[in-house]
């Protein structure tokens, strides 16, 4: 009878929409690993590539971005320095350290790399490798 | 039963949101730390794209109502390849006690965290007392 536990009893729609629930409550602090609470979009055309990764509170100077080939690593940590002589009503958020890596759609050029941040979002610029581009080739005539 | 079939597949693959709720995402409620001191009671929220003009903060009958305009746009002339987040504006209500002087309410932004600064009334500030021998 075990089985029934792991019976339909809950199609999908109805646990994306509990977890979502769930989600909305705990609002971002739906958090298991750190590296979860810090989302990334990647962009791209066909010269660069961008990506954008959520980062509030996360102090700028404790952000480190580095770049193999097409791997992308980016890291930071957030730590809360609040008064001491506080009562704690609600915590939700506190300190945490993460680390993302992602594989790029393309090799890009390290030196031709921007990052800024701005209202706790990250925004990496990366150029595309110059011999990686796609090239038009003329078909000629014979 | 070939129906019965589509039908169910039907149900399964029903969006959970509203169409026009896709275009428009659902206002996130953002993670927040809440703290008291003697003075004030210090509200910190994880609001990622809010600037500060972005953020609006109502009081109304003792509750709280706290909303965050996300700023953040595409990157011009990309497409998007991976998507982790949607970015949406941010909402959340809070019931304030009395003894928050609803008059001097604070907030500041930096670095995608919002900061609420709500004192306490005159009257809700613990006093010393000195005790004199009589």
């Amino acid at each position: 009878m075990f089985y029934d536990v792991f019976g339909p009893s809950w199609s999908t729609s109805e646990m994306e929409r509990a977890l979502d629930d769930l989600g909305r409550w705990y609002g971002r602090s739906r958090r298991g690993p750190a590296d979860a609470m810090t989302p990334l979009n990647v962009w791209a055309n066909e010269e660069a590539v961008a990506v954008t990764v959520e980062v509030p509170g996360i102090d700028p100077d404790s952000m480190s971005i580095s770049i193999v080939g097409d791997t992308l690593t980016v890291g930071g940590k957030r730590i809360t320095r609040e008064a001491q002589k506080v009562t704690w009503l609600r915590q939700e958020r506190g300190a945490y350290e993460f680390s993302r890596t992602i594989q790029l759609p393309f090799r890009v050029d390290p030196e031709g790399t921007e990052a800024r941040i701005k209202d706790g979002v990250l925004t990496i610029a990366l150029r595309r490798v110059e011999s990686d581009k796609p090239r038009k080739i003329a078909v000629k005539a014979a | 039963m070939n129906t019965s079939l589509m039908q169910s597949e039907r149900t399964q693959s029903e969006p959970t949101r509203a169409p026009e709720a896709q275009e428009r995402p659902r206002p996130i409620v953002p993670a927040v730390d809440i703290y008291e001191t003697d003075a004030s009671v210090v509200m910190l929220a994880d609001v990622p794209g809010v600037a500060q003009d972005g953020v609006e903060i109502t009081v109304d009958r003792g509750t709280l109502t706290l909303r965050a305009h996300n700023g953040q746009s595409a990157p011009q002339g990309f497409q998007p390849v991976y998507q982790e987040y949607v970015p949406a504006d941010f909402e959340r209500q809070f019931t304030l006690s009395d003894s928050i002087d609803t008059e001097r309410i604070f907030a500041s932004t930096k670095d995608g965290v919002l900061r609420v600064e709500l004192p306490k009334a005159r009257q809700a500030v613990p006093r010393k007392i000195t005790v004199t021998r009589g």
